[in-house]
């Protein structure tokens, strides 16, 4: 089996993902696959609380502060077989902030970690550090509530993304054309004319063709797996579909709604309990949709 | 025009009411029980919807529909449960949705197949067949039934991608 990298993102905060990443990760460990799961949350990380571990000796930040030279030297045993886990250390403000050199390094020891696969758990918002640990994963997966604010973020996200994606293609060749047209498309209200990414790969076919051709290729391989959590209904189950349909539309993005994690007061007692709810109650609701969401990430 | 639907059932009185209930809310229900005909018989009735009454037929016969229906094209699928949904069903890429009912309420199941079929509707051209099902159907909730179309239209307002 070849190493997976999992990424949950979600640009809205407390829409749970550091929940799904911890539940999620527990579920595919018990399948016999053996996970490291690794808190990118570094101004907020706290997916060793859901695990239940309450002292750690090592941290990413000692990799990061140049403590020790792997990321491997950095893992911790979470006592749940198959399952290690990377804690976010604290001292390191915002992921936001890592510097590019940093992010490449990071990168590549994420790729060299024993085990077959690698759950990262990222911080709220859009900053290019989420986003592109959105590209190194194998598999990305986009949590969002059913609310309308959460899902316009989750939009958002994906519409900048998709412009870093194209920035980073377009910046070999005629990059100041592609740049202009570029900066144009982000103000949709002044140019009404480049309102979707199909109408801006449109416009930037007169520049080069051949780009376009590969730009497209490259989004086509790009397919955010949405996660709706905390459902209360079948109009909030629905409500993934309408985003889908929307980032089809306009973003020209093929997109899944992977999950519908009912909200479940079993989530909120484990917490309390101070153990993951998969552990204490993996007969409720909550982990019996996330073990579904397993089977599909490890079909996929 | 009455929307054509294919509603498969095992049990001939429970198909017949299902189909009652659906003609009651405007549609053009057609009755079946042989589930591996579901090909042949999508090719020849075009239904905007199938109906599949999962009680009383055996796993391995959905099973086997799970596989069918990958070469069905796209269809909608409403599946009606009684207490549990059967697993072992491979439903990944079939756009489709569960109506549990227990006690039997086919009313319900035909409110579920409005909503089904007005997913793929748009909203500024729902068709009067919508407007009439959703009349009709005394239990289906507005909220639901057209809660999508109205996260839509306020997505795209709030993002300015009208
Ligand atoms: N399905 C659910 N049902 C009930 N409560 C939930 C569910 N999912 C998450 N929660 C609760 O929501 C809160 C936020 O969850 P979590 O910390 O996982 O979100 P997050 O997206 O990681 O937040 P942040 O953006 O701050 O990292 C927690 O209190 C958690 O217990
Ligand atoms: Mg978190």
């Amino acid at each position: 089996m070849q190493k997976k990298i999992i990424a949950i993102v979600g640009p809205k905060g407390g829409v749970g993902k550091s929940t799904i990443s911890a539940n999620l990760a527990i579920s595919i460990a018990s399948m016999g696959v053996r996970v490291t799961a690794v808190d990118l949350d570094l101004g907020g990380a706290n997916l060793h609380v859901i695990l239940g571990i309450r002292d750690f000796a090592n941290s990413l930040d000692d990799f990061l502060l140049k403590k020790v030279r792997t990321l491997e030297e950095s893992v911790i045993e979470t006592g749940v077989k198959n399952l290690r886990l990377i804690c976010g250390g604290g001292k390191i403000p915002d992921i936001a902030n890592l510097p590019f050199q940093q992010k490449v390094k990071l990168t590549n020891h994420l790729a060299k970690l024993q085990g077959d696969m690698v759950i990262l758990d990222l911080a709220a918002g859009s900053s290019f550090n989420v986003v592109d640990f959105l590209f190194i994963a194998n598999m990305g997966l986009v949590v969002t509530t059913p609310e309308v604010t959460s899902l316009m973020k989750v939009y958002s996200f994906i519409k900048s993304s998709i412009f870093r994606l194209l920035t980073f293609h377009f910046k070999s060749k005629h990059s100041e054309a592609f740049t202009e047209l570029l900066e144009r498309a982000k103000d949709a209200d002044a140019n009404p004319t480049l309102k979707t990414i199909e109408n801006l790969l449109g416009e930037a076919q007169k520049i080069d063709a051949g780009s376009v051709e590969s730009a497209r290729q490259m989004l086509k391989r790009f397919i955010p797996h949405i996660v709706i959590n905390m459902a209360r209904s079948q109009a909030d189950v629905n409500s993934g579909r309408v985003v889908q349909n929307l980032m089809k539309q306009y973003l020209s993005i093929d997109s899944t709604v992977l999950a519908n994690l009912p909200e479940d007061e079993a989530v909120k007692k484990a917490i309390f309990q101070l153990k993951p709810v998969m552990l204490v109650n993996p007969g409720c609701a909550f982990s019996k949709a996330v073990t579904e969401l397993a089977v599909k990430c490890l079909r996929m | 025009m009455a929307i054509p639907l294919v509603v498969f059932s095992s049990d001939r009185i429970r198909g017949s009411v299902l189909c009652k209930a659906f003609e009651k809310g405007g549609y053009e229900p057609f009755l079946y029980s042989n589930l591996l005909k579901a090909p042949s018989v999508v090719k020849e009735k075009s239904p905007a919807l199938l109906v599949i009454d999962t009680v009383d037929y055996f796993v391995n016969e959905l099973m086997h529909f799970g596989e069918l229906v990958k070469s069905l094209g796209g269809i909608k699928i409403l599946f009606v449960a009684g207490a549990v949904i059967p697993d072992g069903i491979d439903l990944e890429s079939v756009h489709h949705q569960w109506c549990i009912t227990q006690p039997f309420d086919p009313m319900l199941v035909v409110s579920k197949a409005g909503e089904l079929l007005n997913q793929q509707l748009n909203p500024q051209k729902k068709t009067e067949e919508a407007e009439k099902t959703y009349e009709s159907t005394t239990l289906s909730e507005e909220s639901t039934l057209f809660a999508e179309d109205r996260l839509q239209a306020d997505l795209k307002r709030f993002l300015n991608i009208k």
